[in-house]
């Protein structure tokens, strides 16, 4: 189970990481 | 004596992850070209037909002999030193057309970024692929473990996005079936299909041997093996399935062709997911090259511990690597690199089957004619009873094989190429002096 919960929190991390960056973009569209 | 850094069960999960799937990338083209029923059914049987008992035999023999070189040294000890040779060759030879595959997976995801790519410039970018997992690998094998750990969760986490989002949509229309129409694909009978899909299905889904040949760098490597089995393989099961199922319900199957992936998620998500999906694609190819590099460079290693290779390729660094032996396969690999394959899978595939029913009369050898050489990890089975689970893996690839040969065109030269390459391996022996050379184990450098 640690190999599947350390797997699913990096997959978390990661996803966070894109959310933020991807709303960066949005909030500077032109940039 | 050398402290060797120890691969832990995570590090493993992760290799063996790439040794075998490395994402559902390519399954895409499956769907489209079988049809979504066929592509389930073949996505949900070959596990249970295939990959369970192959996973069972295969950890059972690292489990009763964790050594470096993996299926080399159970081939050898079960049967002799030219048994163990031509295993070796066997699952070289077939490294060559399964190492030249991974460049290009890499380089059709990055026409997605870079649609103008010329000819110098991807062959540029395919050896830097290569010399980029030669130096992770020549940093050792627990940042090769490490770095993977990383790569699944970054090949995974848009898929994770695609299925959620595939998901709820599709949980919040009722009345969208499940999407398993067409049964299979229209202009193809059920057998046709099956025969276009079946060798492709057991392509993603075999391999579980292939991370033994580093069974010297495991820690507790008798025990951990067959655990990382039993994780890596529900997940590998699990990724294809949650990604394939929600998606093909909200798109049409016929858009399902091969290198899709990133147009499926922009159809369900949005565009930011196609770019998110697109370089997880290339991720997946240099993380797939970068632990098959890791497993397949120790089989030189040993075959130079055994004397029949030059020494120097026996030589290991202070962390226990492989350093020339890693060197000597990354270049055969930059040899035979965007060297259209294509038309031989059928022949790997015929291959792999033979190195792998090597292993599997080691396993039987092995509990005959030494009953008190056990593991952390036994199949609770007979003998007659394993034989037959090791026959079912083996029946079926063969099937696959005959199946592909009867419906394309391009399976017989591959099978030739196959026999030809086989068949070398005895005379390769030969050449090589028949192991006459005896070389110190564990030479360090």
């Amino acid at each position: 189970m640690k190999v599947v919960a350390a797997l699913i929190v990096r997959c978390c991390v990661i996803t966070t990481l894109v959310a933020v960056i991807r709303g960066g973009a949005h909030d500077h569209p032109h940039s | 004596m050398t402290s060797r850094p120890a691969l832990r069960l995570g590090g493993l999960v992760a290799v063996m992850f790439f040794t075998v799937s490395g994402g559902p990338f390519g399954l895409e083209g499956l769907v489209g070209s079988v049809g979504p029923g066929v592509a389930i059914l073949l996505l949900v049987a070959t596990p249970l037909i295939y990959s369970v008992p192959e996973a069972l035999l295969i950890g059972e023999l690292a489990s009763m002999l964790p050594a470096e070189g993996g299926y080399y040294q159970w081939v050898k000890r079960a049967f002799g030193r030219f048994w163990g040779f031509w295993n070796g060759w066997l699952s070289w030879v077939y490294s060559l057309i399964d190492m030249a595959i991974y460049p290009v997976l890499f380089l059709q995801y990055l026409r997605f970024f870079l649609p103008e790519l010329g000819r110098l410039e991807s062959w540029l970018v395919a050896l830097a692929l290569i010399w980029g997992a030669t130096w992770l690998n020549l940093r050792g094998t627990r940042v090769v473990g490490t770095a993977s750990g990383w790569f699944v969760a970054l090949v995974l986490a848009p898929f994770g996005v695609l299925a959620t989002v595939a998901l709820a949509r599709w949980l919040g229309q009722p009345a969208t079936p499940f999407p398993a129409t067409p049964f299979h694909a229209t202009g193809t009978s059920f057998l046709g299909a099956l025969g276009i899909g079946v060798s492709q299905s057991i392509w993603n889904y075999s391999g579980w041997d292939n991370a033994s040949t580093i069974g010297g760098e495991i820690e507790q490597s008798s025990a951990t093996y067959p655990r990382a089995l039993a994780r890596a393989l529900p997940l590998v099961t699990a990724v294809y399935l949650l990604t394939i199922l929600p998606a093909l319900a909200l798109t049409d199957w016929k858009t399902w062709t091969d290198g899709a992936w990133p147009q499926i998620a922009g159809a369900v998500v949005g565009p930011w997911l196609s770019v998110w999906v697109a370089a997880a694609g290339l991720v997946s190819a240099f993380a797939l090259f970068n632990a098959l590099l890791l497993a397949y460079s120790r089989i030189p290693l040993v075959l130079a511990q055994d004397g029949l290779l030059p020494a120097a390729l026996a030589r290991t660094d202070e962390r226990g690597t492989p350093r020339n032996a890693v060197l000597v396969s990354a270049l055969a690999y930059s040899g035979f690199t965007l060297v259209p394959f294509g038309g031989l899978l059928a022949g790997d595939v015929l291959l792999y089957s033979a190195a792998l029913a090597l292993e599997f009369g080691a396993l039987l050898q092995l509990r005959h004619a030494e009953p008190a050489l056990r593991g952390a990890f036994r199949v609770p089975l007979g003998a007659p009873a394993l034989a037959v689970l090791g026959a079912l893996p083996i029946l079926l690839i063969l099937s696959a094989a005959g199946l592909e040969i009867q419906s394309r065109e391009i399976g017989l030269p591959g099978v030739l190429v196959a026999a030809v390459l086989a068949a070398a391996g005895p005379v390769a022996y030969a050449a090589l002096g028949g192991g006459r050379r005896k070389v110190k184990e564990g030479v360090a450098a």
